[in-house]
């Protein structure tokens, strides 16, 4: 380099003359336009919702340090028991605060269904049917077993319904509220198409509203029938997707359930429209604070439980839903990923199989589960080892609660019941004002005076 | 999301009072939050019965506080009546917010209507040669009781049980609901008007009053808006399949009528009992048999049905 | 999956493509019912669990003064003692009056029931002299139920087997979800009369409202009257001779045929297009809107 020159530049890799990139029309959005141009109607895929909303990682624990005692973390006694429908003659007693949602066979493998019992057998926790029927196994293999009474009755049977240690009534879903479930024909085999009366192979678009009732008030008769039909002894748990979730769970106690389950817009589903996954629902941490606050308001708390679903990943997410006045948790998703969705397992060629990496799959629609969870193709279902990921399954949910109940003795109680939502303190405007518990490092909740007394 | 009743005798008049209680308190399930009715007696021309309730459930929470209020406000009425020259023939009160007036009155009577109610926290029930409304919260029993109407004599009645669905808890929201500022027209709803808003907003344009944000009684209001302009009550019925979105089933009664429509949808229940002298329908068939308990043959309105009966 | 084409599925038929995408690799691990009998229970056919009743053995209950759970426990501690017919009189329009009975039983009803009546059964046969409300003989199994006059709305909803009959005429929504078995009505049915039917033959002698059988998957639906409109994806179909003597043979066993015979019945069936609509045309897929 001569004296006085300029070192060379290194050349700019942009070009300077363009004006920018539109944030309303991305190229992922022009390609969803394209597609959909081709193909004439909405896009089906699985999984939970892409887009960014306030969520559990917003919310954080003030655990005890001179004001409160602390409870040992990782050893002293800290209550799990959990109990859902305390008023029914046999409620349903678990002894972790986290139980296997419903997830229908069709959706799932039998492996995968059956695997899930087994794990939540295990764990001394409790799985629920999903639609379409009950698979005996399940039965044989699940210690406590919810039955759901779901819109479309797939394979519903009253003999089945006296096996139940519970009954859902599936209202709606947190991914998809005001829509019915899906099962793509590739998913309807015989068998699949048996247990539910259909031909097999037919794209199954399940019904939104159930065939004999279609109003609370109905609803309120039609539990009596269930209860009737199994003489008073098991819980009724109303399954309802998160919306206008305090006037929706005012009417859902006054149709005198055991339990109300609620299902935030993080949760997932195996088949749905891409939109009605994005964009129907309420996050999880405003609905069970406005559940919570109905069931209360109506005189009901310990006698109504409330089961919270959706986007719960890891213990903080189970503490933080219990914190905010959840009685219990409900996992679907997580669960699947236990059972292996989206691992790069030596059988499994995503790349080639489903044309995304793993860790990117969102095809449980297809039918072409790579991992052999959410298939009924015999060959891909060998790829899920039942012995295995039952006790992955198990693996899971015993971390889950391990986990939270570090949360819970941290913030110094003997029971993670106790756990309470001034135990929260929200990162972000947004989580403030939803879950009603102050912004961290101040008095302030967004939008509420007294945030004790949401 | 409610039970609905309603029956009428033709050419006669009967304990219509004792018989909408055994009716709705056959349909309390449907309903527990309040309860309320619609009895229509003997019409006397010139005299008007006037229905008010002069607080709310949470102004009588306010203790010692709310009898003041209440005075001051039965006051104002009082005084109004005088300003529009109308006369008190009568005067009680089955609680202390809810009060009866017979008056005289020779003016318009919208005018005077609108007038009370611009007295804060005063609600014109109803008002009308006839017609008697009545609501509170809780059953049919506690309500008939407490306004001692088991007695009432009458041609025909309409009457709700309300669980409450969007909108609150308290009497503003309960049914029936009155056709302000149409004398004697009074309506009862089961089901959800999804483009409630949209139509309120057109209605409230066109001059018309909401005492409650309850879905409900936007049908009364749109029953009013239509006989005003002198549409017959059963064409405004068919219109209204038409016009408003949703699930419903509901019945409006005027000085001597009894309608029914039923929406497109048919997903609100109604079974309807037909003889010679008396028509009576109810939500569920149990209501019916609380006052019919001999065989009967009885049978539910189709999509898009529309009935009016006279008295 | 591998080796079929997009292109190619939309060519074949239902069957064809059933196959071609592997769905009859599988043998079928039996019906969805999936109760396991023991050798002597199968030759009786009746569950293990069920009470060994004598149909010969009559009792009558007045029900004006109990509640329904009391009707409810008392039939079954009635058909635990072993009574087979058991009447029940002055029912007063109770709700869910005879729920769950999974067992042969002669159920007679003298009057007329509310919501639900008779639902979730398999087995029993049931009468009932007067009418019922909403919901009658939600999802049973198997078993007959008649009734003697009107009935309400959702009528046989996701009934899975058996006969349910009503002389009289019906609300809306007759046999929704239905999925097997047996409904007929002898007077008119009202809108949207098996909407997302899946299997089973119902039969409607009078006239039907809107909407009739939409966007029913398979079954099939005998209308004797008008049909005010046909739902999407539902079609008319030509009887066959099976059919027709089926439709003599159960209207016969109900005493609902009349002079006419059975050759006014208009027959709908499923269009099969939604089956797959995803594979639809684009125009095609004008039909739900």
């Amino acid at each position: 380099m001569a004296d006085g020159d300029m070192p060379t530049k290194k050349p700019l890799n942009r070009d300077t003359y363009r004006l920018g990139n539109s944030f309303i029309f991305p190229p992922h959005v022009m390609d969803d336009i394209h597609v959909k141009a081709e193909l004439g109607r909405y896009r089906m895929r699985g999984f939970s919702l892409f887009k960014k909303i306030p969520h559990w990682d917003d919310l954080t624990f003030l655990p005890g340090t001179l004001t409160r005692f602390v409870i040992e973390g990782y050893r002293e006694k800290c209550d799990t028991k959990t109990v859902i429908g305390p008023r029914a003659k046999r409620p349903i007693e678990l002894d972790i605060p986290v139980y296997v949602t419903g997830m229908s066979f069709g959706a799932l493998s039998y492996e995968a269904k059956t695997a899930l019992a087994r794990g939540a057998t295990m764990a001394g926790t409790a799985t629920c049917s999903g639609e379409g029927g009950m698979i005996p196994d399940e039965r044989r293999y699940s210690s406590k077993w919810f039955y759901q009474n779901i819109q479309s009755r797939y394979g519903f049977n009253p003999h089945h319904l006296m096996l139940a240690d519970g009954c859902e009534f599936f209202i709606g879903q947190g991914c998809k509220v005001g829509l019915g479930g899906h099962l793509m024909g590739q998913k309807v085999t015989d068998q699949v198409a048996e247990m539910r009366s259909l031909p097999a192979g037919i794209d199954q678009r399940s019904p939104a509203r159930h065939p004999d009732w279609l109003g609370p008030d109905d609803l309120a008769l039609k539990i009596q029938e269930i209860r009737e039909a199994t003489d008073w002894q098991i819980p009724i748990q109303l399954k309802l997707g998160a919306a206008r979730v305090y006037d929706d769970v005012r009417m859902a106690v006054k149709c005198d359930p055991d339990s109300i389950y609620i299902d935030g817009m993080e949760g997932s589903t195996g088949a749905g429209p891409h939109l009605a996954t994005e964009d129907t629902g309420v996050p999880g941490m405003a609905a069970i604070r406005q559940a919570r606050r109905a069931i209360d308001d109506l005189g009901k708390r310990g006698e109504i439980s409330l089961v919270y679903a959706g986007g719960i990943r890891n213990g903080a997410d189970v503490a933080k839903a219990i914190a905010l006045g959840a009685d219990a948790i409900a996992l679907g998703h997580s669960m699947m990923m236990a059972l292996n969705c989206n691992k790069d397992i030596p059988e499994a060629n995503f790349q080639e199989e489903i044309g995304v990496e793993p860790g990117y799959c969102y095809h449980c629609h297809t039918g072409r589960c790579p991992v052999g969870v959410a298939t009924q193709d015999p060959k891909l279902r060998a790829r899920l080892d039942p012995d295995a990921a039952a006790e992955r399954v198990y693996n899971f949910l015993h971390t889950l609660t391990i986990e939270a109940q570090l949360f819970a003795r941290a913030c110094g109680k003997t029971n993670i019941h106790s756990l309470e939502p001034e135990d929260l303190a929200a990162l972000t405007m947004e989580s403030s004002a939803m879950a009603g518990v102050p912004l961290a490092g101040t008095n302030m909740t967004v939008g509420v005076e007294d945030y004790h007394h949401l | 999301m409610c039970g609905i009743a309603g029956l009428i005798h033709k050419g006669k008049s009967s304990n219509v009072g004792g018989e909408m209680t055994a009716m709705l308190q056959a349909l309390k399930h449907r309903g527990p939050d309040s309860t309320g009715y619609a009895v229509y007696g003997a019409p006397v021309e010139g005299d008007y019965v006037m229905r008010l309730k002069v607080a709310e459930a949470d102004d009588m929470a306010r203790g010692r506080g709310a009898h003041k209020l209440i005075e001051g406000r039965v006051a104002a009425v009082d005084e109004i009546l005088a300003e529009h020259g109308a006369e008190v023939k009568s005067k009680e009160s089955a609680t202390e917010y809810a009060l009866r007036y017979v008056i005289s009155h020779a003016g318009d009577t919208a005018k005077l209507a609108a007038h009370i109610e611009e007295t804060g926290g005063v609600e014109i029930l109803s008002l009308g040669n006839g017609l008697e409304l009545i609501k509170d919260l809780g059953d049919a029993a506690d309500v008939a009781g407490l306004y001692g109407l088991n007695e009432f004599q009458g041609t025909h009645g309409i009457g709700h049980t309300r669980m409450a669905t969007e909108s609150d808890v308290d009497i503003r929201s309960a049914h029936p609901y009155w056709a302000f500022p149409y004398n004697d027209v009074s309506v009862v709803h089961n089901g959800q008007i999804t483009n409630y808003w949209n139509m309120r907003r057109q209605m409230e344009r066109g001059g018309h009053r909401f005492m409650s944000d309850c879905d409900s009684e936007l049908l009364a209001v749109y029953t009013a808006h239509n006989l005003a302009n002198g549409v017959e009550l059963e064409d405004s019925l068919r219109r209204s399949i038409e016009e408003i979105d949703g699930v419903f089933t509901y019945l409006v009664a005027t000085k001597d009528q009894l309608g029914m429509a039923k929406d497109t949808m048919a997903a609100k229940p109604l079974v309807l009992y037909e003889s010679d002298d008396m028509i009576a329908m109810a939500s569920e068939e149990v209501a019916i048999r609380a006052i019919l308990p001999q065989e009967i043959d009885t049978t539910d309105p189709y999509d898009e049905e529309v009935r009016v009966w006279r008295a | 999956m591998a080796g079929v084409s997009d292109a190619e599925l939309k060519t074949m038929t239902q069957e064809e493509r059933v196959t071609a995408l592997g769905m009859r690799t599988e043998q079928l691990t039996g019906r969805s019912m999936f109760i396991e009998f023991d050798e002597a229970a199968e030759e009786r056919f009746t569950y293990p669990w069920a009470p060994e009743v004598d149909f010969n053995k009559r009792t009558e209950i007045d029900t004006g003064e109990m509640t329904t759970t009391e009707v409810n426990r008392k039939i079954r501690a009635l058909m635990a003692e072993g009574y087979g017919t058991i009447v029940l009189k002055d029912p007063r329009g109770k709700h869910s009056v005879g729920t769950g009975i999974l067992s042969r039983l002669n159920l007679i009803i003298e009057g007329s029931i509310g919501y639900f009546g008779v639902g979730l059964i398999d087995g029993p046969n049931v009468r009932i002299t007067g009418r019922v409300g909403w919901s009658c003989g939600e999802n049973m199994m198997s078993g007959s139920v008649v009734i003697e006059k009107n009935a309400g709305s959702t009528f046989g909803a996701a009934i899975r087997g058996g006969d349910l009959v009503c002389r009289g005429s019906v609300g809306s929504r007759t046999g929704i979800d239905m999925k097997g078995g047996t409904i007929i009505v002898g007077g008119d049915t009202g809108a949207l009369s098996g909407f997302m039917m899946q299997r089973g033959r119902m039969v409607v002698c009078g006239n039907a409202g809107k909407n009739l059988g939409d966007s029913m998957y398979d079954g099939t639906i005998f209308v004797g009257g008008e049909i005010k409109s046909l739902g999407v994806d539902a079609v008319e179909a030509e009887k066959t001779d099976l059919d027709k003597a089926w439709l003599t043979r159960k209207l016969t066993q109900y005493g609902l045929i009349d002079e006419r015979g059975v050759d006014h019945f208009t027959k709908v069936v499923s269009g099969k297009m939604l089956w797959n609509y995803d594979n639809l045309e684009p125009t095609e897929k004008k039909m739900i809107l």
